[in-house]
């Protein structure tokens, strides 16, 4: 067909702008999607990008069909060979990717365009699975501008690149009302069904930690959770210990959970009055926390949970950690009030003794033989506790976040070979050793320190996960020991990056805060933490509850009749908008209004009195002069003698056309005010 | 490979050609036949492109998938394309709105040539660029529409001689992202009529005596005695030496004298002189002579048996034999050789 063809070549030629366009968006939407996407199909993409930009250059032809759809079948082999091992979002999101790479090799009619398009926007959405800050979400709907004006670019008809790009922008930016407005409103239903998690967030602390593991989490800049603190209160840095996941299970190379999950949800409520009696410090704060795909949340010791406020119900166990009853999806935010000097007595003198002083039967034979030779049962608390330190101290330990691989026996490899290591080998071989000595103990994985930002805001990063060692006494309770500040005491003063030698530091992928101290950075930084806080309380936090609460704002009470009146009303804003863009009111405002003569003539028709198409004004009044009212002719006499000086006499000044015209307005409303017995003459 | 038995295939086949029926006959009876009409809300349908429906696809997966995971910036971005569709709508409705579509007289012509259907659409340039597809039959024009003004031509396909009428234009246009279809379906109420060819033919006049009819043969010879024979109405072939400026002047309009020595060859154009070629044959050479007849200013009737046609000249004497001619129909002729069922295809 002849339409066709033509099409094609049109869309060939003239649309390079608009391939080249689709080619760099899906380059900007793989770069943020580098943690699903599996190694060949990278290459894949290298490859199909190459291809497009030859293409591009030389005006290739296209592409063998056999070819491409053979390779995308040897693709789907391959995806669902490798799908168990990387999971179903990560094989989905890759397939779109792969997709995506083989329709943009051969790209020809209009409906190859809107394919790439909408795998594209589906990307996209993917996208957000993995980021939700402000800036990556800003980034995304850049690119998704930019791919609705490629959309109008393909039927822009006869309009030049330029045009279109105009046009087109202002289309897409009045949906923005809209879609803000259905954001609101739209109702929030609970999850459909329970979905694998593991596309949302990968980092963060697990319930299962080998030493070194940790170290990888040093890497990362992302954000845990927010702490704001009451009246700027804030603990000092030695102070800020974060509990996340307390550790009890040793095999001999990782510490996990012992039991079934069960037991560690089992609400534990200590006595608020014994520990304000016992405490001088406490800090009121409320904390944003990020989704950790665990459901174990933060805190300072002793927390006690504000109930009142929050999006989950969060509850502390009985190793005084905080979990939500679902794995968190989404950001929470809880108020805790923490009296952090009172004692954690919590223990079960029968069961817990056994399970905190469970040690794997074999391996590390070189610590249990220190430990047989330096501790004897005879020896108090305290004194086990110092020896122990003692060790710490006198040999040549190093802190790095590149410890050697220790396979086998790794306490023993740690504590007499290589003495290297990051603070989870410390916090594992202690609590090793307090174990052999018969002291119950834990290990502790949290978080430690955070970046002050304003007065009263502490951000904690992954960067900051830590692990130490908690030990109890009978006398004192449960008593921290975190071994690494003996080895690195800068660690838990002022942070990771200051206990480390400066060519591990450039290892770290955050930048180093600040290295001039100007205060312009500094300003700049908070002013980001702020803009960041808000987005994620009013846009990443927004759910059903924030929506009653607003329209309770609105209407006073959440009823039926203000639930429905909330609804129409939204409907009827979005509906007014859409008039208001629509009306053709331009035309109504650039028309001429109707001039005066038409209005009378218009009135006279409504009266009998027709003026036909070829008569003048001047014959026309004549003709019906015997049938009007000698008053009324006079008047619409008087009427035609205006209109007449106006249009047709030559040397007018402005001010006499001025003039004219609110006499011919005047004189044109004295005529159709007159009545029907005014205007027409009754002969007998 | 899968193939269906031809039973199920045929009444597949039927069951899409009796929707197709109705649904035209329904647009049919929504939009009347008319030759000028503005687009509006009365005949216009909107319907979402596939590229709209995909579109309509994610907003519900993203839906799902941002209330599974209560993820809000999904949900964001799914309210986002549900605006983007929403506004598409209105969008592409007022693009299509604002043309006015007038077709124009179709010309006739020859079988072996291929008429075209005229097309004039006004645009108030509301929204700049866009294209429209109108769709005749499998005939596809993508039409970009940038002026206030434009004329365009459809070719119609390639038809026996006859008189039709005109079929119904699909006017479309998905103005925007892409993402809906306006769509209007116009009849215009229009003839399309399709002479015989031309074919080469020796001259063959009868002349008037020989006619078998005796009152035409009276009024031909009444003529013959004065030299200003009569007055007629001008046509444009006529010299402006032998119009009628007395009558002119009084305002009856252009006539023109007629003179003898034009009339001087007069006769008739006969079927039954060529019939034995075949009558499709003998209606090719007829439209040959009428063409001939005609450029050499010679009076001339046509008999086709049924029907006949005074002497006359003149473009509206050719106009009208050339007319008789495709509308001949040889099951009525009574020496028909060639049994064709029925040319007529009036009602297409």
């Amino acid at each position: 067909m002849r339409f066709i063809v033509n099409q094609q070549k049109n869309l060939l030629i003239s649309s390079m702008p608009i391939y080249g366009t689709l080619v760099v968006v899906f380059c900007m939407v793989l770069i943020t999607l580098s943690e699903p996407l599996m190694g060949w199909v990278w290459v894949l993409c290298g490859c199909a990008i190459t291809i497009a930009y030859l293409r591009l250059k030389h005006r290739l032809p296209c592409v063998k069909n056999l070819t491409l759809n053979l390779l995308a079948i040897f693709c789907m082999c391959l995806l669902i060979y490798l799908s168990d091992t990387f999971g179903l979002m990560a094989t989905m999101i890759n397939l779109l990717v792969v997709a995506a790479c083989l329709k943009l090799i051969n790209l020809q009619t209009p409906s190859d365009y809107h394919l790439v398009l909408v795998i594209l926007f589906f990307l996209i959405a993917c996208g957000f699975l993995y980021h939700q800050s402000i800036y990556i979400v800003a980034y995304y709907f850049a690119c998704l501008v930019v791919l609705f004006v490629t959309a109008f670019l393909l039927n822009r008809g006869s309009l030049d690149i330029q045009q279109s790009v105009q046009q087109s922008i202002k289309m897409i930016l009045q949906a923005f009302p809209i879609m803000l407005l259905l954001f609101i409103v739209a109702p929030r239903l609970p999850p459909f069904w329970q979905t694998p998690a593991d596309a949302s967030t990968q980092t963060g602390l697990s319930e299962q930690i080998t030493p070194g593991d940790i170290a990888n989490l040093a890497q990362s800049d992302e954000l845990v959770f927010r702490a704001e603190f009451e009246d700027g209160k804030l603990p000092t840095p030695e102070q800020r210990y974060w509990r996340s996941i307390v550790l009890d299970y040793f095999d001999g190379k990782s510490w996990m959970l012992a039991r079934d999950r069960y037991e560690y949800t089992q609400v534990y409520k200590p006595n608020t009055l014994t520990m304000q009696q016992t405490s001088n410090l406490n800090y009121k704060y409320l904390i944003i926390a990020q989704p950790n795909n665990t459901r174990w949340l933060y805190s300072l010791d002793i927390p006690v949970i504000d109930t009142s406020v929050g999006n989950v119900d969060v509850a502390m166990n009985y190793q005084y950690q905080l979990f939500q009853p679902q794995v968190g999806l989404k950001p929470s935010f809880y108020v805790l009030n923490s009296y952090t000097q009172a004692p954690k007595k919590q223990f079960d003198t029968i069961q817990d003794s056994r399970r905190y002083l469970q040690v794997p039967e074999n391996g590390n034979p070189k610590t249990v033989k220190w430990i047989a030779a330096n501790i004897n049962s005879k020896m108090s608390f305290t004194e086990k506790i110092n020896t122990i330190n003692t060790f710490f101290l006198s040999q040549n330990f190093m802190y790095t976040l590149q410890p050697p691989l220790m396979q086998r026996d790794p306490v023993d490899t740690f504590l007499f070979d290589n003495q290297r290591g990051f603070c989870s080998h410390y916090a594992s071989a202690m609590t090793y050793m307090l174990r052999l000595a018969n002291i119950p103990a834990r290990m502790v994985a949290g978080y430690q320190g955070g970046q002050e930002q304003g007065q009263n805001v502490i951000s904690v990063h992954q960067f900051d996960a830590h692990a130490w060692v908690e030990a109890y006494d009978d006398n004192y309770g449960w008593i921290k020991y975190d071994p690494t500040a003996l080895i690195a005491p800068e660690r838990a003063l002022t942070g990771l990056i200051s206990a480390l030698s400066a060519t591990e530091t450039s290892l770290l992928s955050r930048d180093t805060s600040n290295l001039f101290n100007l205060p312009i950075i500094d300003y700049m930084s908070d002013l980001i933490a702020i803009v960041d806080h808000n987005w994620s309380q009013l846009v990443i936090n927004f759910d059903q509850k924030t929506q009653v609460g607003l329209i309770e704002k609105l209407f006073g009470e959440l009823t039926y009749k203000s639930l429905f009146t909330f609804l129409i009303l939204s409907i009827v804003i979005i509906v007014l908008f859409v008039t208001v863009l629509f009306l053709p009111y331009k035309t109504w405002l650039s028309k001429d209004r109707k001039t005066s003569l038409q209005i009378v003539l218009t009135f006279l028709e409504k009266h009998g009195f027709k003026k036909c198409k070829n008569e003048s004004l001047n014959t026309f009044i004549t003709r019906i002069k015997r049938d009007v009212h000698p008053n009324f002719f006079n008047k619409l006499d008087e009427f035609s003698q205006i209109f007449y000086t106006l249009e047709y006499k030559v040397d007018l000044s402005d001010e006499q056309k001025e003039n004219l015209k609110t006499d011919m307005i005047k004189s044109r409303n004295i005529l159709i005010k007159q009545t029907s017995k005014q205007i027409k003459l009754t002969h007998r | 490979m899968l193939t269906l038995p031809k039973s199920i295939v045929q009444l597949l086949n039927k069951l899409a050609h009796w929707f197709k029926h109705k649904r035209d006959t329904w647009i049919k009876k929504r939009i009347p036949s008319k030759n000028s009409i503005q687009l509006n809300i009365n005949n216009t349908f909107i319907l979402p492109t596939r590229f709209g429906l995909s579109c309509m696809g994610i907003a519900i997966c993203l839906f799902v998938l941002g209330t599974n995971f209560q993820n809000n910036i999904i949900l964001l971005l799914c309210y986002f394309i549900l605006a983007m569709l929403l506004l598409s709508i209105f969008h592409s409705y007022f693009f299509f709105i604002q043309h006015k579509i007038t077709f124009l007289d179709i010309q006739p012509d020859y079988d072996n040539r291929r008429l075209s259907l005229p097309i004039n659409i006004e645009s108030t340039v509301r929204y700049k660029g866009g294209n429209l597809f109108l769709k005749l039959g499998k005939e596809e024009i993508l039409q970009a529409v940038g002026a206030s003004s434009t004329n365009i031509k459809i070719p119609l396909k390639q038809l026996k001689r006859g008189r039709y009428r005109c079929p119904s234009i699909s006017l479309s246009a998905t103005y925007g992202f892409g993402l809906f279809k306006c769509y209007s379906q116009l009849t215009p109420k229009l003839w399309v009529i399709v002479y015989p060819r031309v074919q080469k033919s020796a001259l063959t006049l009868a002349s008037a005596k020989d006619a078998s009819f005796v009152a035409q043969g009276n009024h031909a010879e009444s003529l013959r005695t004065d030299d200003l024979q009569g007055i007629r109405e001008y046509v444009s072939t006529d010299s402006l030496k032998h119009v009628s400026w007395k009558h002119a002047a009084k305002g009856m309009g252009m006539l023109t004298k007629d003179f003898n020595d034009n009339k001087g060859v007069t006769g008739w154009l006969r079927i039954d002189d060529f019939v034995h070629l075949g009558v499709e044959q003998a209606l090719r050479c007829l439209c040959f002579q009428i063409q001939q007849l005609n450029k050499e200013q010679v009076q001339f009737g046509l008999n086709l048996g049924t029907t006949k046609i005074l002497p006359q000249k003149g473009d509206e004497h050719v106009k009208n034999c050339l007319l008789q001619l495709s509308l001949f129909e040889s099951s009525k002729y009574n020496n028909n050789t060639y049994s064709q069922s029925s040319f007529k295809e009036d009602d297409r």
